[in-house]
C-alpha cells in the first residue's frame, strides 16, 4: 500500500517530503560547496564562450566599432588557407608529441617505480630525485623553455649546431626553426621535453594503482620484462593513457606560448597553430570577429574530438580501477 | 550543527569571489594596470601613461624632466613590451573603458582601431604652435599625422614624437681588422660579406624571424628603384605586382643568394640573436636605424659601444638601373590623449613637453632616436659624466646627427598604413627567402591582401 507521510523537518528551513517509493534530499550544503566554483564557470569560461561565440558574427576591432555581417567570417575561415595550415599543424601536433610523451613518460616511470634499486635501501631516495628531476621542466615557465630552446636551435652559433660540427662535421649553421618543413617539429621537441614529466608522473601513478601480486604472479610464472610490460603493466594503465590522451589533445589545442617565443607562427605559417593565429588575427591585424570565428570553430573541434574519444575510448577516469 | 558550520564556510568562499574583481597595479606588463586616474586633489593631478617606447631609462628621464617643470603635475607610467603584451593591454582596456590618460601609439592602423576613444589634438596644438605646426616636420612625418582618417576626418589623433631613418649599420673596428671598407657598390658589400664569413663574423646579421626586418630591407631595395611606387601600391592606385615590385623582390633575393646574409637567418630574430653578437663584435653589418646610438647611453656597455666604433651606409645599388637606397623612414611613435582623460589641458603640457620641450630634450640626450620635431639635438654636456667620458662620444653624437640631417633631406615612407597588408608584405617576403615563393607569387600575395581591402 503507497503511504505516504509527510514529515516537516525544521533543518536550515528545508521541508522533507518523504516518500516510501523514493526518498528526495535537497543537499543545500552541496550546493553552496559548488556554488564558488559554478560562479567562477560561468564568469570566466561560460561567459567568454557566449562572449566570443555572438561577437564572432560581427566585424569589429573593438566594442565601438561592431558591424553585424552574420556567418560572413565563417564563410571566409573556409576559404582561408593558412587556418587549414593550423588545423594539420594540430593534428601533427596531437600525432607527434602525445604518443611520444605517453611512450617516454611510461618508459620513465616504468624505469623509476620498477627499477631502480629494486629492493636495496634508499631506493625510495633516488625515486623522489629522479622524479622531482624529471618534473622540473613541468614547473619551468614556458616562456624560459621557448627561450632556451631557440638559443639550442639558433643556427648562427646556436648549442646544436655547435656540437652537431663538433662531434659529427656537419654545418654549423642547422637552421631548424627557420626551415618552412622543419620549424613545427623543432618546436615539437621543445614541447615533449617539457611535458614528459606530467606523462611520467600520471603514469607513477597508474603503476601504484597495479595490484602487487598480479605482477608477482606474472613473474613466478616466468613472464619476461616484456611481456610483463605487455600484458600487465600496459592493460592495466588503460585509464591513464585515455586520460593523457584526452589531455593531450586539448593541451595541443591550446598551444600559444611556446610558439609565439620560438617561431611566432612561421616562418610564412609554417609552423602556425590556432593560438598563434588567433592572436594574430584579433590584436596584430585587429579582427576581432575573424578572430573570434576561429575561436568558436576551435572549440568546436575541440569537442568533436573529445566526444569521439569518449564515445569510442571511454572517458579514462584515472580514479576508476575497471573501465566499462 | 556540522551543515551549518559547513553551509556558512560555503557562503564565505562565495561571498569571497566578490573580492576577486579589484584592478591590478599599473607594473610594467600588467595588462590589469588601472586605466585613466587624471584626478585631481587639490592642485595636484596624476596622468596615466602607457607606452612601449621610448626604453624605460628614457622614459624616465623624459617624465622626470616634465614632473620637475609643473610639479602640480605627476605622471603614473607604464611601459609594456608592444607585441604582444602593449596590445593585449589596450584591446582589453579598451573593452572595459579603462584607457589611460595618455597611450603611445603608430600611425596608421594602430591609431585608426583607437581613434574613437582619442580627442582631437589639432585645437592644442595649433593654439600652442601656430597655425603652420606642421612645418615643424620632415615631410613623411607630416604626411603620416593623419595616416589612414577617414575621408573628411581632420583630426590629429595622436602628435608624433619620434621620427626614424633606417641604414646599414656596420663595425668599423672589424672591418678594418679584416681590411675592409663600408662597400660603395654591390660587388664591395659581397666581398665584405666573404671576408667576414671568412673570418667566422656573420656578415649582414639578419633577423629572419622578425617580419620588421623583412619589410625594413626590402624598401631597401625598392627605394633604389622607385620611392613612390610602395605608398602608390598601398593607396591602390598601382598594383603590387607591377615590375618595379618584381625587380625589387628580386634583388632583395640577391642578397640572400650571394650570401650577404649570414645562414640560417630566417630563424634569427634581431633583439636579441642579432644585437648580442653586433654588440659583442661577432657581426659585421645589422639593418638597423637612428635609434642605434642609444646604446652609447646605456649605463654598462661594452668596449665597442664605449669606443663606438659603429658607423651607417645606405645600401649600395644591387642591380642596373637603381641608385643606392634612399633614407627610408617615419614617425616610430606618437602619443594621444584619450577622452577618458580627466585633466586633457594637463596631458597636453606633458605631450608638449615630450614632442618639443623638456621631456624631448631628455630623449634627444639618450639619443633614443630623432625627435620628429627638427631642431633637437643631443647636449653631450647634459650627459652624465660615466657617458660624457667615454672615447666614443663624439663619434656617436656625430652618427646621431647625421641621420637627422638625412630626415631632414627627405624620406621615402616607411609606414604600411593597413595591419593586414603589412602582414602580408612580412609573409611574402618570409615565403620568398624561404623558397616557397617567386617573386611573383610573393607580389600576388601581397596584391590578394589589398584586393580583400575593398
Amino acid at each position: 500500500m503507497a503511504d505516504f507521510r509527510i514529515r516537516h523537518t525544521r533543518k536550515m528551513g528545508v521541508f522533507m517530503r518523504l516518500d516510501s517509493k523514493k526518498k528526495r534530499q535537497v543537499n543545500v550544503a552541496g550546493y553552496l560547496f559548488i556554488l564558488p566554483a559554478m560562479c567562477f564557470f560561468c564568469f570566466y569560461v561560460l561567459y567568454p564562450i557566449i562572449f566570443v561565440a555572438v561577437n564572432s558574427l560581427y566585424s569589429w576591432s573593438t566594442l565601438k566599432n561592431m558591424d553585424f555581417i552574420g556567418l560572413m567570417n565563417y564563410a571566409d575561415l573556409f576559404r582561408d588557407k593558412v587556418f587549414f595550415k593550423t588545423v594539420v599543424n594540430s593534428l601533427k601536433w596531437i600525432a607527434v608529441t602525445v604518443p611520444v610523451q605517453a611512450c617516454l613518460g611510461f618508459l620513465l616511470a616504468y624505469v623509476i617505480e620498477e627499477r631502480l634499486g629494486r629492493g636495496k635501501r634508499g631506493s625510495n631516495l633516488s625515486k623522489g630525485v629522479f622524479r622531482t628531476l624529471l618534473f622540473i621542466p613541468v614547473v619551468t615557465s614556458v616562456t624560459v623553455v621557448g627561450i632556451v630552446w631557440s638559443k639550442i636551435f639558433q643556427p648562427y652559433q646556436g648549442t646544436l649546431g655547435y656540437y652537431l660540427n663538433s662531434l659529427f662535421g656537419l654545418s654549423s649553421t642547422i637552421n631548424v626553426l627557420g626551415n618552412s618543413r622543419g620549424a613545427i617539429y623543432g618546436v615539437m621537441a621543445a614541447n615533449i621535453w617539457e611535458w614528459t614529466g606530467w606523462s611520467m608522473l600520471m603514469y607513477i601513478g597508474g603503476i601504484s594503482q597495479i595490484p602487487e601480486d598480479l605482477k608477482e604472479a606474472a613473474r613466478i610464472d616466468g613472464a619476461s620484462t616484456w611481456q610483463e610490460i605487455r600484458h600487465i603493466y600496459l592493460p592495466s594503465l588503460a585509464s591513464v593513457h585515455k586520460s593523457l590522451l584526452m589531455l593531450g589533445i586539448i593541451g595541443s589545442l591550446q598551444t600559444y606560448a611556446l610558439i609565439s617565443v620560438m617561431t611566432k607562427g612561421g616562418p610564412n605559417h609554417a609552423s602556425e597553430m590556432p593560438g598563434t593565429y588567433i592572436f594574430q588575427r584579433g590584436f596584430t591585424n585587429v579582427q576581432m570577429g575573424y578572430a573570434c570565428a576561429i575561436s568558436v570553430l576551435i572549440l568546436a573541434f575541440a569537442l568533436i574530438l573529445t566526444f569521439i574519444q569518449v564515445k569510442f575510448l571511454g572517458s579514462g577516469n584515472f580514479m576508476k580501477k575497471e573501465e566499462s | 550543527m556540522k551543515k551549518l558550520i559547513c553551509s556558512l564556510l560555503a557562503l564565505t568562499m562565495a561571498l569571497s569571489l566578490a573580492a576577486c574583481g579589484s584592478s591590478g597595479s599599473g607594473t610594467a606588463g600588467s595588462a590589469a594596470a588601472s586605466g585613466s586616474a587624471a584626478a585631481s586633489s587639490g592642485s595636484a593631478t596624476t596622468l596615466t601613461l602607457w607606452t612601449w617606447s621610448p626604453i624605460t631609462r628614457t622614459a624616465q628621464k623624459m617624465i622626470s624632466a616634465f614632473e620637475t617643470d609643473n610639479p602640480d603635475i605627476t605622471i603614473d607610467y607604464t611601459n609594456y613590451n608592444y607585441n604582444p603584451e602593449y596590445l593585449e593591454a589596450l584591446s582589453a582596456a579598451a573593452a572595459s573603458d579603462n584607457l589611460p590618460d595618455i597611450m603611445g601609439l603608430q600611425p596608421g592602423s594602430l591609431t585608426q582601431t583607437y581613434k574613437d576613444y582619442l580627442i582631437d589634438l589639432g585645437p592644442y596644438v595649433s593654439k600652442d604652435w601656430g597655425s603652420d605646426w606642421t612645418s615643424h616636420y620632415d615631410n613623411v612625418t607630416a604626411s603620416q599625422l593623419q595616416l589612414g582618417n577617414a575621408s573628411g576626418d581632420d583630426s590629429y589623433y595622436i602628435l608624433p614624437i619620434e621620427t626614424q631613418v633606417i641604414a646599414i649599420e656596420y663595425n668599423k673596428s672589424l672591418f678594418q681588422q679584416l681590411g675592409i671598407t663600408a662597400p660603395t657598390t654591390y660587388s664591395d658589400l659581397v666581398k665584405d660579406a666573404k671576408a667576414l664569413r671568412d673570418g667566422g663574423y656573420a656578415p649582414l646579421f639578419f633577423g629572419g624571424a622578425d617580419g620588421w626586418q623583412h619589410v625594413n630591407l626590402f624598401l631597401m631595395c625598392l627605394s633604389q628603384l622607385d620611392t613612390k611606387i610602395f605608398d602608390e601600391c598601398q593607396q591602390g592606385t598601382q598594383p603590387w605586382t607591377n615590375d618595379t615590385i618584381i625587380k625589387a623582390m628580386d634583388n632583395y633575393m640577391k642578397l640572400w643568394k650571394d650570401g650577404v646574409i649570414q645562414d640560417g637567418a630566417l630563424s634569427s630574430t634581431s633583439y636579441n640573436d642579432g644585437t648580442d653578437l653586433f654588440l659583442a663584435g661577432q657581426a659585421g653589418m645589422m639593418a638597423l636605424g637612428s635609434w642605434w646610438p642609444q646604446e652609447f647611453t646605456g649605463d654598462d656597455v661594452t668596449d665597442a659601444v664605449s669606443n663606438w666604433v659603429y658607423d651607417y651606409f645606405y645600401l649600395p645599388a644591387i642591380s642596373d638601373g637603381c641608385t643606392a637606397s634612399q633614407p627610408i623612414g617615419g614617425i616610430d611613435f606618437g602619443y594621444g590623449i584619450t577622452k577618458n582623460c580627466k585633466n586633457p589641458d594637463a596631458a597636453w603640457k606633458a605631450l608638449s613637453s615630450f614632442a618639443s620641450g623638456s621631456g624631448a630634450q631628455q630623449i634627444a640626450n639618450d639619443m633614443n632616436n630623432h625627435l620628429s620635431y627638427a631642431g633637437i639635438t643631443p647636449d653631450i654636456s647634459a650627459m652624465s659624466d660615466t657617458v660624457s667620458s667615454r672615447a666614443g662620444a663624439k663619434a656617436a653624437v656625430d652618427e646621431f646627427n647625421r641621420t637627422a640631417k638625412d630626415i631632414e633631406g627627405g624620406l621615402m615612407n616607411q609606414r604600411i598604413s593597413q595591419p593586414t597588408i603589412e602582414t602580408a608584405v612580412q609573409e611574402a617576403l618570409q615565403g620568398l627567402a624561404g623558397g616557397e615563393y617567386t617573386s611573383q607569387q610573393a607580389a600576388q600575395h601581397i596584391q590578394d591582401a589589398q584586393a580583400a581591402l575593398k
